[in-house]
């Protein structure tokens, strides 16, 4: 039955911000958008549409025609590359479904496709089914899989007869710490904070040092404090569930086991700054979670925690959920707040600051899920005992989210300032040939030569994601495919980034074949250091970090691409007999067919 | 010369159209009178404008036009490698393919077909596909020349306009590397 688009407008009001939510609501009744739903949503929402059309294309989820009844995203991300089974697995999909990806299949049952990291990292292979993700896929579990769906077996069920019953995906807690614990993680601790004054709380925040779990690793307190200053009707508090950074999957565990710290930190951050309205913005791969959260935000607001008027303080605030539609840049702030607003995910110029002008133009502070977990411990504890651990300028400890060839991979909590020697340790890593710190946006280290290096603000940001690579592992491959990654991500906004990733892409690729020199290396380098100067947003800035930071730590894996070529008579890998083969066999297929 | 400088060895240029349309060597030509002081400071060796077609000596200089679009194309190039001290790419299609690379986004087949077997002004005929030992093999597609050998310096236009191959070459005779005005190469 086609999507009732008049009830559709009428569930969010026909408010221009909700058009992601309308789009899914489209999408789900009609399997894709479809023109006259388009039609239909411009004429409601006085928009053009191209207005509609724009947005739609914008976003790896939705799509414009018929994609398949059972849509298979399989993560195409480092992890799974390093789980040493991905080629089989995607073989299998397209030997099961009867396409391959990128394509639907001839029945129209099944649609194949790439999709970057969905946040298994540590489950690989893995892939979202419907929006259902199964992880440690084999050959054998995707035939089963396909098989049941063929039989008409609901993709929810199968998912929960294949990750031990559950109906998420279970946290692989590889090390617990002071500070989350889904063990004893306490339940609501609201009544304590409607004690405090909201300056008293902000107070704490800033004491504890706390700083922002997203990458940028900004002041929380004083971000805080610069929003509570901007006169405004009214304010937001956004938190950043997009965990779009390959190889990261530490807030879905907080997401899966300690969902009410957030919800709790949010009312926190919003009695702080005086809001009246909160967002978690909820990134499409984790959909599976929405109505796990949203009852939970149901609870609060049954408690009385949110809505009007809470504990009799005569503070109204409320929160809902906002599921995203698959795009990397959205997790970058303005770019989430444009997202949040129903529009294409480019990132805004800044100033203005979201602190300044926010959604809907009002100051709104945007925060990482574990950023925001921690303020209720915080506030439990107190903030010396969370500047207890740590560093000096990295008070507290990080979840760090570790994959690819270590003995445990799984998520660990640690104190600021461990060395990466220790960190290799632990997680059964040795020997490493190299570490990935922070996802493709961070740095690519040489794990021999940087044991003594140490994880905290001072030395190596630390964002997240932690993924090791093996001597085995041919490095500048993954270096080439995390640009890949970038290009697809691109909002295209900026030249640099839209075109400069492309150059070095092909520079590298150039070098690897055995057709580059000595200057292409210079090149690659040049070309970094424009691309991360000149990009509007942080995508770009750091989108050559992997090739600029393993160009300084492995400068001999680049150096080998092009020794000896100097000297020779340089011949570019040009293999004569192979470039004429295609000719020879087009004539002899004529000739064979009697032309 | 008036027999008191020591007997000077000229150096020796070479030039080459390979995949290209001659225009760059058409622009060579544009030099006017200053054609005369290149060939005062250039003794000219394998050219078409010499017609010599084969290498007889050592060659200091060798212009390459036009990239590589077939077997011949290669082995006339890595010949040039192989007797020069110096290779210059000469114009757009030397250095990036240019037009002939055209066919690159199209594939070799879909371009045999069209212009051999389904040609639209060929209709009824019995169409061939051009193959002997004695016409040159094409390449899967037109290559750049520096993907097949080195090219020690490159000479942007289409074509480089007299003044620029007027430059390089005195640079080159004068043992300099060439080091050209942006002017003299910018054309938008
Ligand atoms: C391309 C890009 C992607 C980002 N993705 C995320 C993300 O998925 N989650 C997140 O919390 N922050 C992400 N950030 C950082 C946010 O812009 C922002 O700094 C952060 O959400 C602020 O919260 P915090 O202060 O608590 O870290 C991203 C930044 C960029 C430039
Ligand atoms: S740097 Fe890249 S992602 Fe960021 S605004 Fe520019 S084009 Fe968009």
């Amino acid at each position: 039955m086609p999507a009732d688009i008049t009830a559709i407008l009428d569930r969010y009001g026909a408010d221009r911000t909700r058009l992601l939510d309308m789009l899914w609501a489209v999408q789900d009744a009609d399997g894709h958008i479809t023109q006259p739903a388009i039609e239909g949503l411009a004429a409601g929402l006085s928009l053009s549409r191209a207005e509609i059309e724009e947005t739609v294309s914008f976003y790896h989820f939705f799509s414009m025609q018929p994609a398949g009844r059972h849509r298979i995203y399989l993560n195409n991300d480092v992890s799974t590359q390093l789980s040493g089974r991905y080629e089989a697995v995607r073989d299998a999909f397209e030997e099961a479904c009867g396409c391959t990806f990128g394509t639907v299949s001839a029945d129209g049952r099944f649609g194949l496709y790439d999709t970057a990291c969905i946040g298994m990292c540590d489950r690989e292979p893995a892939a979202l089914i419907d929006f259902v993700p199964f992880t440690d896929l084999t050959p054998e579990r995707v035939a089963k899989i396909v098989a049941s769906l063929k039989d008409g077996v609901a993709t929810k069920s199968l998912a929960a007869a294949f990750d031990s019953g559950c109906d998420v995906v279970t946290t692989r807690w590889q090390r617990t710490g002071p500070v989350f614990d889904p063990r004893t993680a306490a339940g609501p601790s609201l009544e304590a904070l409607f004690s405090l004054a909201p300056g008293e709380i902000l107070e704490a925040v800033a004491a504890s040092g706390l700083r922002g779990r997203g990458g940028a690793g900004f002041s929380t307190g004083l971000k805080w404090r610069l929003c509570r200053e901007t006169k405004a009707a009214t304010r937001y508090v956004v938190c950043n569930a997009d965990e779009g950074e390959p190889g990261t999957f530490k807030d879905r565990a907080l997401l899966t086991d300690m969902p009410h710290l957030l919800i709790e930190g949010m009312v926190a951050a919003a009695y702080a700054i005086d809001a009246s309205a909160g967002v978690i913005y909820l990134r499409a791969e984790y959909r599976y979670l929405f109505d796990r959260l949203d009852s939970l935000i149901a609870d609060y607001r049954k408690a009385g925690w949110l809505g009007h008027n809470i504990a009799g303080s005569g503070f109204d605030f409320d929160l809902r959920l906002q599921l995203g539609a698959g795009s990397y840049v959205c997790g970058e702030e303005s770019a989430l707040i444009e997202s949040m607003e129903g529009k294409r995910g480019s990132p805004r110029n800044r100033p203005p600051f979201p602190v300044e002008a926010g959604f809907c133009g009002m100051p709104t502070i945007v925060n990482n899920v574990e950023t925001l977990a921690a303020v209720p411990r915080i506030l439990k504890e107190g903030a010396d005992w969370y500047a207890g651990f740590g560093t000096e300028k990295s008070p507290g400890t990080k979840l760090l989210s570790v994959a690819g060839d270590c003995a445990r991979p799984g998520i660990y909590e640690v104190p600021f300032g461990i060395t990466v020697g220790e960190f290799l340790d632990m997680v059964g890593a040795e020997p490493a040939l190299a570490l990935q710190v922070s996802g493709p946006s961070g740095e690519c280290i040489n794990a021999a030569q940087s044991r003594h290096r140490r994880l905290c603000h001072e030395d190596l940001s630390i964002g997240g994601a932690m993924t090791v690579f093996s001597a085995e592992r041919d490095l500048l491959d993954h270096m080439s495919r995390f640009l890949s990654f970038f290009i697809a991500e691109s909002c295209g906004i900026c030249t640099p980034c839209r075109s400069g990733n492309v150059a070095m892409k092909t520079l590298l690729e150039r070098l690897r074949d055995g057709r580059g020199e000595q200057r292409h290396l210079a090149d690659l380098e040049r070309w970094g250091h424009i691309i991360a100067e000149t990009s509007r947003c942080g995508l770009g800035a750091s989108a050559p970090n992997p090739v600029l930071s393993s160009l300084r730590e492995f400068p001999d894996l680049y150096a080998a691409l092009v020794d000896g070529r100097e000297a020779e008579m340089f011949v570019p890998g040009f293999d004569l007999d192979a470039s004429t083969g295609d000719y020879r066999r087009i004539v002899e297929r004529a000739r064979s067919n009697g032309r | 010369m008036d027999g008191t400088e020591a007997p000077h060895k000229k150096p020796i240029l070479a030039t080459v159209s390979l995949a290209g349309c001659f225009g760059c060597h058409m622009s060579l030509l544009d030099a006017d009178e200053r054609i005369l002081d290149v060939l005062a400071a250039f003794e000219l060796h394998r050219s078409p404008l010499t017609d010599i077609k084969r290498f007889a000596k050592r060659c200091d200089v060798g212009l390459i036009e036009g990239g590589c679009c077939n077997d011949e194309n290669v082995h006339v190039l890595r010949e040039f490698r192989e007797n020069c001290d110096v290779l210059v790419a000469v114009g757009a299609c030397a250095i990036n393919g240019g037009l002939p690379a055209l066919r690159n986004e199209i594939g070799l087949e879909a371009c045999l077909t069209e212009a051999y077997l389904e040609m639209p002004t060929g209709a009824g005929a019995e169409g061939i596909i051009p193959a002997d030992a004695d016409i040159p093999k094409l390449l899967d597609r037109v290559y750049p020349c520096h993907e097949v050998v080195k090219i020690d310096y490159f000479l942007p236009g289409c074509p480089p306009p007299a003044d620029a191959f007027w430059a390089l070459l005195t640079a080159l005779a004068a043992g300099r590397a060439p080091d050209l005005p942006t002017e003299l190469i910018h054309y938008d």
